[in-house]
């Protein structure tokens, strides 16, 4: 499995599992305006990389608080992963981010599912 | 010395009892009393740098201009030092007088005025000069101390306007801005909200809010012990995106700054704050990220279809060419069987006349008969013409088949059609798929005829039948599987039950296979959209029933069940 720390918030996690190539994204903290535009552009610049048969992980089970530039960081990242037919899926949600998703009434473009993990 | 004392307590006593400029004509008055002068002038500026005089048994101070108010008083006077000089008038007066002195009231930061006494008869002593001097340092004293107060009093009122202006330019801001400001206190309770605030709730009056819980306003109260907890550790918080409840239950967006004011021992004295609505710009953003997803499905549909639109055009080719090629076979292949069977009478004709002529007794047949083992090839003959039987019913139910199943490619109307045949018809084509995975079993029931579009079920049939055989294919076991079809009449309708002994379906997309372009295969191995199109043809166009049930790794079920007539159709 290969780590890449992208800040203390922000951690990308690489591995295969099954012939599959899996990336997860691990955010933790707050998903406010800045963090949001920073998530934007790393998951851009990620897809871009991802061939069709990869999956990508948004972990975001450590977000604390979550703007609606997070989620709009998130849908255009959605955008850029169906150009690419990259899947994409969303780590099992805490309840009060999910409340957002619901709120701006985006919950049902996701799909909500953890990862495997390789044992070890 | 006595007149000096007794001068000096009357000057305190007008200036406590009068803080206005008056005062100082009183004073002029007392002094020009008490050195039994006949006339006495005050000359000095006021607070408001405007050069004043006042006269000695007048009323009100008069107002020079400065050059007028120099030129009356600077000839006279020197500083520190006491002014004599004779016969002359005050501005303003005709008759002059004999005898003057005159002294500057000067302290160490401003030129602050000039005293003067005059009389006739007599000239000023030097006793009546001394005491002149020290009067004059007496009000010196007196009006320093007034100026320094007035100077108080006058910054004080600045203050006190420029505070006045503050508060109501902050009254203002507070009760005019669009955003809602507020405070609470640490508890988290309203102590003060502003009329955009009131407008944001949808409430009247602050007595609805004063006192009340901010969370009980927010929709999410974890964000508010978020809100709560930030601004305990760092004091302040930027930007925040709150959602806020309406009186009326609606919800709206928005966001918060705030700062806490704390106590000198570090806990919150209070919290303040400033929220902004920011529905409006939420929606647009919201459209925005819905209609780029919209846009993003159904540019990825289009591609899907692309694809199934070549793959469908692929397979119609195929059907064509099959069609074509069945066709091609079936005339050859018409007299091919004929010749057969006119060859297969001929030979029996030989048979019998060689039979015949052996059992006449010819000698040469007989010997032939053992030379050429006659008995042996007659005996092999019987199993070729079998054997050739066999093979030419195959292709002719093959070709027959494969006549059959095209006709989806041509546009048929309702037909009364034979579903077990069209069963048979459709193994024969999904055959190649099936043979190597799986065993078929045929549970073929008595069948009506149905009023149905044949090509269309036998398309059904065959996606149900692939779709079977790949699930198995994918299971690589080694054993094949078993796909099972049976058929039976119930009542007004016929039902139609296709088992496999595959992985089964997932329960959670169970309810999903027949949604268009649901597929769990490969990119490019299926379109995800052969159970959705049988789903059009068996409920849309035939008004039948088409269900699914499985087991996981016990295998999957189709349930067909369509009427044997059809409804408003001649």
């Amino acid at each position: 499995m290969e780590t890449t720390k992208i800040d203390d918030n922000i951690r990308i996690l690489q591995y295969q599992l099954s012939g599959k190539d899996i990336t997860v994204i691990e955010i933790s903290g707050e998903l406010d305006m800045r963090q949001s535009y920073k998530c934007q552009n790393l998951l851009a610049r990620l897809i871009e990389t991802m061939t069709e048969d990869e999956e990508l992980y948004l972990d975001l089970r450590k977000v604390v608080y979550m703007s609606s530039t997070g989620v709009g960081a998130l849908s255009t990242a959605l955008v850029y992963a169906n150009k690419k037919h990259v899947a994409v899926y969303l780590s099992e949600l805490h309840p009060k981010v999910r409340a957002i998703f619901d709120l701006l009434g985006l919950s049902s473009w996701f799909v909500e599912k953890n990862p495997d993990v390789p044992e070890f | 010395m006595f007149r000096n004392f007794e001068l000096s307590n009357e000057l305190f006593r007008i200036y406590l009892r009068d803080e206005s400029e008056k005062a100082n004509i009183s004073a002029i008055d007392a002094i020009t009393h008490a050195f039994s002068a006949t006339s006495g002038a005050l000359f000095y500026r006021n607070m408001d740098n405007i050069h004043r005089f006042c006269l000695a048994g007048t009323v009100f101070p008069i107002s020079l201009d400065e050059k007028r108010w120099r030129s009356s008083v600077e000839k006279f006077t020197r500083k520190n030092a006491i002014g004599k000089f004779s016969h002359w008038a005050p501005p303003g007066m005709d008759n002059t007088v004999d005898f003057w002195i005159s002294a500057q009231l000067y302290t160490s930061t401003r030129e602050n005025g000039y005293v003067f006494i005059g009389r006739n008869e007599k000239t000023w002593t030097i006793e009546e000069i001394k005491a002149f001097k020290s009067i004059t340092g007496v009000i010196t004293d007196i009006v320093t101390i007034r100026q320094k107060k007035d100077l108080e009093a006058r910054s004080r009122r600045e203050a006190e306007k420029v505070l006045a202006v503050n508060q109501r330019r902050i009254d203002s801001f507070f009760s005019l801005t669009p955003d809602m400001i507020y405070t609470i206190d640490a508890e988290g309770c309203f102590t003060n909200i502003n009329r955009a605030g009131l407008n944001l709730f949808g409430l009247k009056n602050q007595r609805q809010i004063l006192g009340k819980s901010f969370s009980d306003f927010a929709l999410n109260s974890d964000v508010h012990d978020f809100f709560m907890e930030k601004i305990m550790q760092d004091g302040f918080i930027a930007d925040l995106e709150i959602v806020l409840k309406r009186i009326d239950g609606s919800t709206v967006f928005c966001l918060e700054s705030s700062h806490a004011v704390k106590n000198p021992d570090g806990s919150i004295l209070e919290i303040q704050g400033l929220i902004k609505d920011i529905s409006d710009r939420i929606e647009n953003e919201r459209n925005l990220w819905k209609m780029n997803l919209e846009l993003s499905e159904v540019n990825n549909k289009l591609h899907q279809t692309q694809d199934m639109m070549v793959q469908h055009e692929k397979l119609a080719s195929i059907g064509q060419l099959a069609a074509g090629v069945a066709h091609e076979i079936n005339n050859p292949l018409g007299f091919l069987k004929s010749n057969q069977t006119m060859l297969r009478k001929y030979f029996d004709t030989i048979q019998s006349g060689w039979e015949e002529c052996l059992s006449a007794g010819s000698p040469q047949c007989t010997q032939i008969s053992e030379e050429k083992d006659m008995p042996y090839v007659f005996e092999e003959s019987e199993h070729i013409f079998a054997e050739s039987e066999e093979g030419f019913a195959r292709i002719m139910r093959i070709v027959s088949n494969l006549m059959s199943f095209s006709r989806m490619d041509q546009k048929i109307e309702f037909e009364m059609y034979d579903v077990n045949a069209g069963i048979e018809s459709t193994l024969v084509v999904a055959w190649n798929e099936i043979k190597y995975v799986a065993e078929v079993e045929k549970k073929f029931g008595e069948l009506p005829r149905i009023q149905a579009k044949g090509g269309e079920i036998n398309q059904v049939v065959l996606n149900i039948l692939v779709n079977a055989a790949q699930a198995i294919a994918g299971q690589k076991r080694e054993e094949k599987g078993h796909i099972t079809i049976t058929t039976r009449e119930t009542g007004n309708s016929i039902l139609i039950l296709i088992s496999d002994d595959g992985p089964g379906i997932p329960k959670k997309i169970r309810s999903r296979v027949f949604d268009p372009f649901f597929t769990t295969k490969e990119p490019g191995k299926g379109t995800g959209l052969g159970l959705s199109i049988s789903y059009d043809i068996i409920a849309t166009k035939h008004k039948g029933k088409i269900s699914v049930e499985s087991e996981p790794e016990k295998g999957t079920t189709f349930r067909i069940e369509l009427p044997v007539l059809q409804e408003n159709t001649p």
